[in-house]
């Protein structure tokens, strides 16, 4: 039998021939040869076949007919590098230009990239999902979805190949050597089945193995068997506690796997969801994987359809009630991230169109310079093609060396964005990565073709417009006329308003991190020990077991010699927040809206003393407020100034919650502003106000030590409170454990990484305005040295030199400033959302922008006037 | 008339290659017979498009013959010079020799 070549190779091939007999007999030649070299028993017939195939269009398209125009082509590319090798200032100018506008244009899409499309790291993962229950009248559309309703939908739905719950939680692992406390997510058992992942050792979770009453086997996530059990692969099979309860080690998920939000070991979720009323109980994140033959909207369509089923037959629990499916990226992006990335994305075009303007400014100098060669090319017939050819041959050897340094930048920037966004820090989900791959550098040539479209077509387009006539006849004047420069001042005032722009951002930005690094907290950071400890209820079975432990532990902690003051809080301030409706007493309150919703935090006595600040008024908890006792909360200044009017609050009472039956709470004392609500985002309902609560009158099964050093750093104490901990039970160890100043820049890191990102864009713009500017004015001086010379042989003083140079660059700054300044209002909307404690329209930046632009402007300018004014009248008027 | 122009050197070894091939003047044959007496090899592409270029000048014609099943059902050229191109390959044959004629103690055979 005749072996076939590749069919594709074959039929691409005769695209390139001549139709008919012609084409024919050359692909039968092509296949005779093919059939020989299968004879001789060569190798890899079929990619022989294709490299022949692609040997032979080649020759033939490049000799084709037109052999002449092909070798002008590349005469053309290398006549454009030599004449830019002549002028290797301008040319490396326009380099460093082409690469700052490449480099950041293809950081930025390795980052949109990254999270918008790279996706889960999961077979097939365009097909999985995420189903959510939607309230849509209190416009909540991502709810989490009862166990009860997850079973129902389960049942019920044929447009998934499956459907996993989740929820997740800590999961202490002991009975190896100490006890180890990791992120856990607890799954159906058919979670790592509807992801379609095997465990790397051992097995996954078995049909069955999720019912109640079942052994909490666990499967460790690959950095957790690798650093917590030293990548021991007999640890299959092991014996451990988990949360408490015997189970066993049965398996191993492979590295990078991290599901569903940087999760480290995985439980069966062994809830029983009849023990509880239907919309008690559970609610859990649900994933599913959509079966090929149905679409997205197909399988909406019949959820929504499940959801209505629910509301009718539970109609008390599932009244308006809907459900919506969402690929992860938007269930993991909100809008606001959304909009950071989409101004992001429009700086850096921003950057890379003034980048092409500047470009096609220095070869609009260029080709002004060889109007007269284009003149005779014209004239002795010269298609339009041919004339406009070296130009843009001069463009895209630019836009070449641009690519080549800007893949370097890229390089550079995503890799410290990988690093400083990583998710241990700032819990970016796992399936997250920036890495400069092959989709990346496909980017950076196409961004690098477009750019040298651009920045050519303006040149190559003038010139072919050339007038023969004019120009062969009018000398060097000629050229000074030509209406390059018209386009040129228009393209610089272009730059200069983006510039402004991007350097409004970039200065708000600046400001707002400057306030971060040199935020004064009114409290104690660097001496104060985070430390979270969680209960479960296998070990502590009620509220009196828990607050034994606690107390126990509070009793372990004073006793630590280094600390000057321990506490007990359920939120340290910047680790979270929760806000609570209250209902003040002696106030009325129409609607439901009008509640004050305000922060709330639990904490046992010297939680204020523990951060250093004390109270300004009234007295701190006690032991003795129990729930016996009268209930009593603790409000920040805050909450004073915007509810209590600034009055002395003590001995006022609010409800927690807006109930009429709830039980009324008497303010004891007053704290200062400890941030309880975390990071201040502009453009955010921002609400500082809160009150505290005794840890004795609440019940709490995860709390936060606070510890207060006597000197140096709070860490140091890590090893006291451990032991402390240790010493009220042995099985449980402490996680999260920062210094208060750490917690504070996991909290605000965004500020800082994204801020720096602008202010990047932003230098580079105002680099390249300068750069705009510089070369347009010094081209026009260039361009009238004749004229100069003129004026000057007459009698004109070189301030009217200067002027008359200043004032064509000063109208071109003008006009660009006046449309920047419109920009930028628009741009401050949006980078508002990345500000810390920064007014949008801060005037000292408005103002020095303005400044730095003006001054930028005018040195740019200068320079070239200053040598306007040098000119020899004698040499100028020599000057052709 | 024959073409004032010489023919390329390219075009003379094709010519002379499919004189020396008689029936069997086909393009892979064409190629094998250059690469063994010139010891030069044509790119196919160029060598495709050399013939085409020189069926339009009237130095050559082709016919097809029959397919094998080597060639996947595709015909084969057999090419053909024409007088033309008898002509002016004696036309170029003639100049060259007057140009090398009374050279030979420079550039003969060096003797044994």
């Amino acid at each position: 039998m005749n072996a076939q070549p590749p069919a594709l190779a074959e039929r691409l091939l005769a695209l390139v021939l001549p139709s008919g007999v012609v084409g024919d007999s050359i692909l039968g030649d092509a296949r005779e040869e093919f059939a020989e070299y299968v004879r001789r028993g060569g190798a890899a017939p079929g990619l022989w076949y294709w490299m022949h195939a692609v040997r032979l269009a080649g020759g033939y398209v490049i000799t084709k007919g037109r052999d002449v125009e092909m070798g002008a082509i590349l005469k053309d590319l290398r006549f454009g590098a030599r004449s830019l090798m002549r002028m290797p200032g301008s040319a490396a100018v326009a380099v460093v230009v082409l690469a700052i506008g490449i480099g950041l244009c293809s950081f930025m899409f390795s980052l949109v990239y990254g999270i918008y499309f790279r996706g889960m790291n999961l077979p097939d993962a365009d097909q999985v999902y995420v189903l959510n229950e939607t309230l849509v009248e209190r416009d909540q559309l991502n709810r989490q979805v009862p166990i009860q309703n997850f079973l129902d939908w389960r049942e019920r739905q044929t447009s998934f190949e499956g459907l996993l719950g989740l929820y997740q939680g800590t999961v202490n692992v002991s009975g190896t050597e100490s006890p180890i406390r990791f992120d856990g997510a607890f799954v159906t058992a058919n979670a790592f089945q509807v992801l379609g992942v095997e465990p790397l050792l051992g097995r996954a979770f078995a049909e069955g193995e999720d019912v109640p009453g079942s052994a909490p086997n666990v499967i460790l996530g690959y950095a957790a068997w690798r650093d917590q059990f030293g990548g021991d692969r007999s640890i299959i099979g092991t014996d451990v506690r988990v949360n408490g309860e015997p189970g066993t080690v049965i398996g191993v998920m492979p590295e990078g796997f991290l599901f569903p939000d940087n999760n480290e070991v995985w439980v069966p979720l062994r809830d029983d969801a009849l023990a509880n009323a239907r919309g008690q109980g559970r609610y859990l994140s649900v994933w599913g994987r959509l079966r090929d033959d149905v679409s997205r909207d197909q399988a909406s369509l019949e959820m929504a359809g499940i959801a209505q089923q629910l509301e009718r037959e539970y109609p008390e629990v599932n009244e308006g009630i809907g459900a919506e499916i969402y690929t992860p990226m938007e269930a993991n992006m909100d809008s606001t991230l959304n909009m950071v990335f989409g101004a992001m994305i429009f700086a850096v075009l921003c950057v890379l169109l003034v980048a092409c303007a500047n470009v096609a400014n220095l070869l609009l100098a260029r080709a002004a310079m060889r109007t007269k060669e284009a003149g005779v090319r014209v004239a002795l017939g010269g298609s339009r093609l041919r004339v406009m050819l070296p130009f843009f041959a001069e463009a895209v050897v630019l836009a070449l060396a641009g690519a080549v340094i800007g893949v370097l930048i890229t390089y550079v920037a995503v890799g410290w964005f990988d690093t400083v966004t990583a998710p241990s820090r700032t819990g970016r989900p796992w399936f997250m990565t920036f890495e400069v791959d092959l989709p990346i550098m496909l980017f950076v040539i196409g961004v690098s073709m477009v750019t040298a479209v651009i920045a050519g077509i303006v040149p190559a387009f003038q010139m072919s417009r050339t007038d023969v006539n004019s120009v062969l006849k009018d000398e060097s004047r000629g050229s000074s006329s030509l209406h390059g420069g018209r386009l040129s001042k228009v393209l610089v005032t272009a730059e200069v308003a983006l510039s402004v722009a991007l350097l409004v951002g970039a200065g708000l930005m600046t400001k707002s991190i400057v306030q971060l690094g040199d935020a004064d907290y009114p409290f104690d950071t660097e001496s104060v020990l985070t430390a979270r400890v969680g209960l479960f209820p296998a070990d502590y079975p009620d509220r009196a077991a828990r607050q034994q432990f606690f107390e126990d532990l509070q009793l372990e902690l004073r006793g630590m010699g280094e600390a000057s003051a321990v506490a007990l809080t359920d939120r340290a301030p910047y680790n979270g927040s929760s806000t609570w409706d209250i209902a003040i007493d002696g106030e009325t309150y129409d609607e439901n809206a009008d509640y004050p919703s305000v922060n709330r935090a639990v904490v046992t006595p010297g939680f204020f003393a523990a951060y250093g600040t004390g109270l300004q008024a009234g007295r701190d908890f006690v032991q003795q407020d129990d729930l016996d006792s009268e209930h009593v909360a603790i409000v920040n200044q805050p909450m004073v100034d915007r509810y209590f009017d600034g009055q002395n609050p003590i001995g006022r009472r609010f409800r927690e919650g807006v109930s009429d039956t709830l039980p009324l709470i008497t303010v004891v004392g007053v704290a200062p502003d400890l941030h309880m609500a975390g990071p201040q985002i502009q453009g955010e309902a921002f609400e500082p106000a809160g009150f505290y609560r005794p840890l004795s009158q609440n019940d709490a099964r995860f709390m936060t030590i606070v510890a207060n050093a006597r000197a140096g750093s709070g860490t140091a104490l890590t090893g006291d409170v451990r032991a402390a901990v240790r010493r009220v039970d042995g099985d449980l160890p402490i996680y999260a454990v920062f210094d208060q100043t750490e917690l504070i820049d996991r909290a605000i890191w965004f500020f800082g990484v994204f801020g720096t990102v602008f202010i990047v864009f932003g230098l580079a713009a105002l680099f390249m305005a300068s750069v705009g500017l510089y070369g347009v004015l010094s081209f026009a001086v260039s361009r009238r040295t004749q004229e100069m010379g003129i004026r000057m042989a007459l009698g004109a003083a070189s301030r009217d030199v200067i002027g008359l140079v200043a004032r064509q660059g000063a109208g071109q700054l003008g006009i660009g400033l006046a449309i920047g300044l419109v920009l930028a209002f628009g741009v401050t909307r949006v980078v508002a959302l990345l500000m810390y404690q920064v007014d949008p329209q801060d005037p000292v930046v408005f103002g020095s922008v303005l400044t730095l632009i003006v001054l930028v402007g005018m040195s740019a300018a200068y320079f070239p006037a200053r040598r306007a004014t040098g000119v020899d009248p004698v040499e100028a008027l020599r000057s052709e | 008339m024959v073409d004032r122009l010489f023919p390329s050197e390219l075009e003379q070894m094709v010519l002379l290659a499919i004189l020396r091939l008689g029936q069997h003047a086909y393009a892979l044959a064409i190629i094998r017979e250059l690469d063994r007496l010139a010891g030069r090899s044509v790119s196919r592409g160029a060598l495709y498009k050399t013939l085409e270029r020189m069926e339009a000048k009237g130095y050559l014609v082709w016919s097809t013959e029959a397919a094998t099943p080597d060639r996947g059902g595709h015909p084969r050229r057999l090419f053909t010079v024409t007088p033309m191109g008898v002509e002016i390959l004696r036309t170029s044959r003639n100049a060259l020799m007057r140009l090398w004629d009374g050279l030979d103690p420079i550039l003969g055979e060096r003797p044994a």
